[in-house]
């Protein structure tokens, strides 16, 4: 009996026909596998997981990259490929000639050599610009991050000067149009956010040092996204800036005048776009005029429904995120940096100038006195004018974040920062948010108006904290002063005393939230022994009454817990893994949340002195799951101690009257 | 043509009228009739069909279009002409040529002399002698062979107008540097001037039709891609840019500032032990002391002072020897006179064989001593020479101009006095290009060849085999998809367990 006559063959049907692997592929398009590595990334076409992984490997359970069939028939008619063919062909020849030395014919060969655009690839992918536009975070951290790499032979010089290029060209459309909402600091690098036709995209850009390229990491692979990258990020340019009517490619609006060697040097030019801080060409003359959007605001006010309350909130916290700096002069030392700074603070309206010798195209001096804040990076620095604020670099991004300009106080040099708060947390419900985060979150939904009072009353906040610590501290230094040979006994008493009491808290708040209802027994015996002595004739209905309303309590939640007990009893099996999931995730989160709650509280009471540096460190007091090993140990402890207790009580006294000395069964581990 | 000729004509062609009538008895016309003129005329109208109009000048038929000149009514015009000069120069103001017309051919003239030789094909055509037929080229001409193109070379040097390219082309070959010439590129890889987008007008319906229609052919031709949505699909949900915990902020909160802090301890402390090991001297680094002082011993004073020897304590030689030898012996026992002597005799040959052993020590002492001199001399040369090197090597580099402007590193951690208030000296952790790559292999947007070992249940033990690494399950942990906070909240040591 053979198959039946419907019935295909095994790989011929199904997942397995769908799918292949990726040395098939490559030996059906006859490449080598860094051409076809190049072509995929090119194209976008990327390795697919299959619904059943056996199926499609046709029996075998390894684990194999597989492409889509259909993707592999795709690239077999594509262009790029023979220009690639022909390249390879190319490349030998050129071996060819460079071991016979004739230079004629490399010269030749290398004028010879295939070019190819990849602009109808970008175009293929991204058939819209704003399909170009959701996918920008990708190459912007690439390019960013190419802009300063070490360069090595897989990655050339052209390389690193095309990624500066489009850098600077970005950035100077993000300056135009003021779209920056986020910034932040992180120990890996700056995280920026813009917003870009209603889309908004996080990209990373490194620190100003150059970045070190690792062994690991295969290098050929990066260059062949970069060369994507490069391409579409360069029309995406184009587009951008003529929105904003700039030149492209962009060029200064006044030459400047150079003389001599300097002005052979291109650097020079390039400089003044690089500096994001010069004048630059435009298409189309400023007009001038500003467009009023008051009447399409007050439209939207309205019609008050919540959607587009939030739309105006919104465009109102945008407009004044634009002009936050508008009046402001800043002056960056050298030691900041620079390119940054001035990103953040131009695309919020202020003007920025540096010293001459840091950088070219510094518009004023450190001696003007129009200058309202200097930039300092510095611990010990001397501050030589009483008109302008001196801070640290936080304080701009601090203030961007938040849409309001914060107090310099906490931001002067030499003083210890406030915490960088990260601007791109979400609100998760059950998530222990620490205090500095909630005023944060309050400053940003405020509106302009209540924002001052707001500021008022954090700053009152903080000064009751100040007065508490000195008022702590001037308390430990008269301790110190007035008794110096008792002073040592004075102090462990204190401690203990400390100790104790926040002992007996602490046990007492674990106590409350274990046994809640042993207290409320604890409470309702109390209050018994008071009524006894005053009404007993009272006291019966009192005390029945209260019972009743107890048990009332007790009753209610006993049901509850019953009925979800029962709901869960109910789950269908397959949805009972997932909920039992769940549910130990949020213990966590909460045990998690009280946990750091507790670390906090404990940190402040710290600073305030009331506890040492081993109490802070000692571990929290919420109880730790116990091992295997130690839970059977305990069982087997309880078992021995009941075993004894049975041994020694009443009714077995008799059977081992003459053995008094070792009973039948002894705890040899409490001995030990 | 004369006038007799013409009227003979006129007379033939009125008897062919008469011909057509009847011919019958009537075979000896020819008999009658003078026929000579009639056979000239023939002859004549033969050879003009035979050599075209090349025997006669014909200016009747054929005449240049000058314009002015001769129009339609030529002839009137130019009796006109004679009449009034004035005219005519009107006119040729109007229609005046840019060029001078020979006027020979009638044709635009140059200054090169004209050949009134025909080309070859026509010459054929024209049965004029010296004609050939098409020239087919043998392979074994003369001018293929080397000696002949030898030759041509060196009459092209001799030439002056062509001696100028050869030497343009001897200098190409043999210099790398680049030609004077510009080349021209047919395609500029990097020019983004273009809207790649742009919005083009909708098309007619005949327009559609015809672009589908074409489309079709292509794609049926294999001359088109085929359009796929797959490249299209996104394989992964991880984000782009995995967004930032607060704990990597550069200034954190309190917390992780902490955490934080207790890693830059832990490296610095590392570092530390790592400096204290190789810091401090071991003992097995060095040679025994015991051996060193056993040879100088036996050296001591025979050479002069070497800088590098050490330094040693002189002690005076004892020579006595007749001190060391034990007197219990004589103040028990008196002893003989040939005993005495004997004993005497016996000491002065011990004597004499210390001195030879103590003499032959001394010269290899010194021997020795002349040896380590040596090679104490030749290791301070070497010293030198390498020093010397390596200042060259470091004057070389330092003349040497970095490829890329390099920015220093920031300031390393500095545990005493800046870390407790400030973080930003702390160095930015992990590096960001490892970082990128991991994460493109996370979302499974690029496969790496590498292959790692994985432990093989089937085949026994210590039995592996190789896998591709799989991406997108490896490196990542759900701390990275939860809450911001999850990540920085670890829980806390725990305490050392009480044992009883």
């Amino acid at each position: 009996m053979g198959r039946p006559r419907n019935m295909r063959k095994k790989g011929e049907a199904g997942e397995a026909a769908r799918f292949i692997s990726r040395t098939r592929a490559i030996r059906k398009l006859q490449l080598g596998l860094q051409a076809f590595n190049r072509v995929c990334i090119v194209k976008g076409i990327f390795p697919i997981e299959p619904k059943n992984r056996i199926k499609a490997q046709k029996g075998d359970s390894k684990y194999r990259p597989l492409y889509l069939k259909k993707d592999i028939r795709f690239l077999m008619h594509d262009p790029l490929i023979t220009t690639i063919r022909h390249e390879e062909a190319l490349r030998k020849k050129l071996a060819k000639a460079r071991h016979l030395r004739d230079v004629y014919k490399e010269q030749l060969i290398k004028r010879n050599k295939p070019v190819y655009r990849l602009d109808q690839n970008v175009l293929e992918r991204y058939p819209t610009f704003i399909d170009a536009v959701k996918d920008l975070a990708d190459p912007l951290t690439m390019i960013f991050l190419f802009c300063n790499i070490q360069v090595r032979p897989p990655i050339y010089e052209h390389h690193v000067s095309r990624c500066q290029r489009l850098k600077t060209e970005f950035l100077t459309y993000v300056i135009e149009a003021r779209c920056l909402t986020k910034a932040f600091i992180s120990t890996k690098g700056y995280y920026y956010e813009v917003e870009i036709m209603g889309h908004r995209i996080v990209w990373t850009a490194p620190h100003n040092c150059v970045t070190e390229v690792p062994p690991n990491a295969d290098m050929k692979i990066m260059r062949h996204f970069l060369e994507f990258y490069i391409a579409m990020l360069g029309f995406v340019n184009f587009r951008l800036l003529a929105k904003v009517d700039l030149r492209y490619p962009l060029k200064p609006k006044v030459m400047p005048r150079l003389k001599g060697p300097a002005k052979q040097d291109l650097d020079n030019l390039k400089n003044l776009m690089a500096s994001l801080n010069y004048p630059l060409e435009k298409t189309t003359e400023d007009s001038g005029e500003s467009k009023d959007d008051t009447e399409a605001t007050n439209r939207l006010m309205e019609g008050t429904s919540e959607k587009t309350l939030k739309v105006y909130a919104d465009r109102i916290q945008s407009e004044a995120r634009r002009g936050l700096f508008s009046g402001l002069k800043f002056f960056i030392n050298p030691e900041c940096n620079r390119e940054s700074l001035t990103l953040v603070i131009r695309s919020c309206g202020g003007e920025v100038s540096w010293p001459r010798t840091t950088f070219p195209c510094s518009t004023y001096k450190e001696d003007d006195q129009c200058v309202t804040h200097q930039i300092v990076d510095r611990p010990n620095f001397d501050k030589k004018y009483l008109t302008r604020f001196y801070v640290q670099p936080q304080w701009v991004y601090d203030s961007l974040n938040t849409v309001t300009l914060q107090p310099c106080q906490s931001y002067l040099p030499d003083v210890a920062l406030p915490p960088h708060i990260c601007p791109f947390l979400k609100n998760f419900e059950g998530w222990y948010v620490p205090p500095e985060e909630e005023d944060f979150r309050k400053l940003l939904d405020a509106s302009p108006e209540e924002k001052e009072t707001l500021l008022k009353e954090m700053a009152r906040q903080k000064q009751q904290k100040l007065t508490m610590l000195k008022a702590a501290n001037e308390e430990k230094s008269d301790d110190e002063s007035g008794s110096d040979l008792d002073s040592d006994e004075d102090k462990y008493d204190e401690d203990e005393n400390e100790k104790s009491d926040d002992d007996e808290k602490k046990e007492g708040k674990d106590n409350s939230d274990v046994d809640a209802k042993d207290d409320e027994d604890m409470e309702v015996n109390d209050d018994q022994e008071d009524e006894e002595n005053e009404k007993e004739e009272m006291k019966d209905v009192v005390v029945r009454g209260r019972e009743r309303f107890n048990n009332k309590k007790v009753e209610e939640s006993k049901e509850e817990r019953r009925e979800i007990r029962m709901r869960t009893l109910m789950i269908h099996k397959k949805n009972k893994k997932l909920y039992h999931k769940m549910k130990t995730k949020e213990n966590k989160r909460l045990r998690r949340s009280s946990m750091l709650k507790d670390r906090r509280e404990a940190i402040e009471l710290h600073k305030m002195g009331k506890i040492s540096d081993d109490q802070l460190e000692a571990p929290p007091k919420t109880k730790i799951k116990k091992t295997f090993s130690e839970r059977r140990a305990k069982l087997y402890r309880d078992r021995v101690r009941s075993a004894v207790k049975f041994a020694k009580s009443p009714a077995n006294k008799n059977r081992y009257k003459g053995e008094t000395k070792k009973p039948a069964i002894a705890d040899t581990r409490d001995d030990k | 043509m004369t006038d007799s000729s013409l009227k003979i004509i006129e007379q033939v062609s009125l008897k062919k009228k008469k011909l057509n009538k009847s011919k019958n008895r009537k075979k000896a016309w020819r008999k009658h009739i003078d026929l000579t003129g009639i056979e000239a005329a023939l002859d004549q109208q033969e050879e003009e069909e035979r050599l075209g109009c090349l025997g006669e000048d014909t200016s009747d038929l054929l005449f240049l279009d000058t314009g002015n000149e001769i129009t339609e009514f030529g002839k009137e015009k130019e009796a006109e002409k004679e009449n009034d000069p004035e005219e005519e120069k009107d006119v040729q103001l109007a229609f005046k040529l840019k060029y001078t017309v020979d006027p020979k051919t009638g044709l635009k003239a140059t200054d090169r002399p004209k050949s009134n030789e025909l080309i070859p094909e026509h010459r054929l055509l024209a049965g004029l002698p010296g004609s050939k037929g098409p020239f087919k080229q043998s392979r074994f001409r003369e001018r293929d062979t080397y000696l002949y193109q030898l030759k041509l070379k060196e009459l092209h040097n001799k030439n002056p107008r062509t001696a100028h390219k050869n030497v343009v082309k001897n200098e190409k070959r043999f210099n790398t540097t680049k030609s004077s010439r510009k080349v021209r590129k047919t395609v500029h890889k990097l020019s983004f001037d273009k809207n790649l987008w742009s919005e083009k007008p909708e098309p007619s319906r005949e327009d559609e039709l015809s672009a589908a229609a074409i489309e079709h052919m292509q794609l049926s031709m294999r001359e088109k891609p085929i359009n796929n949505r797959a490249s299209r699909l996104k394989c992964n949900k991880i984000p782009a840019v995995l967004l930032p915990h607060p704990g990597l902020s550069y200034n954190p909160d309190l917390k992780s500032h902490q955490n934080l802090l207790a890693k830059a301890v832990k490296s610095e402390e590392s570092r530390s032990k790592k400096a204290k090991f190789t810091n401090n001297m071991r003992t097995c680094d060095f040679p025994k002391g015991g051996e060193i002082v056993a040879n100088v011993e036996t050296i001591k004073d025979m050479e002069p002072d070497h800088p590098h020897a050490p330094a040693i304590k002189e002690e005076p030689m004892d020579d006595d020897d007749e001190s060391s030898v034990p007197a219990l012996g004589r103040k028990n026992e008196r002893r003989t006179h040939s005993q005495r002597l004997k004993y005497r005799r016996h000491q002065e040959a011990l004597r004499l064989a210390r001195k030879i052993k103590d003499k032959k020590k001394r010269e290899n002492a010194v021997f020795r001593l002349k040896e380590i001199n040596k090679e104490l001399d030749e290791a301070e040369k070497k010293k030198q020479r390498l020093a010397k090197k390596k200042a060259r090597t470091q004057k070389k580099q330092a003349f040497k101009p970095p490829k890329t402007f390099e920015e220093k590193k920031d300031v390393e951690v500095a545990l005493s006095s800046e870390l407790r208030s400030n973080l930003r000296s702390v160095n930015p952790t992990s590096n960001p290009v490892m970082d990128r790559y991991t994460h493109l292999f996370r979302r499974g947007l690029l496969y790496s060849n590498s292959r790692t070992r994985v432990y093989d249940r089937k085949n026994g033990i210590n039995c592996l085999r190789k896998v591709v690494k799989r991406p997108g399950f490896e490196g990542l942990s759900m701390a990275e998809f939860e809450g911001p906070h999850d990540v920085t909240a670890r829980p806390f040591k725990r305490a050392p367990k009480n044992k009883r």
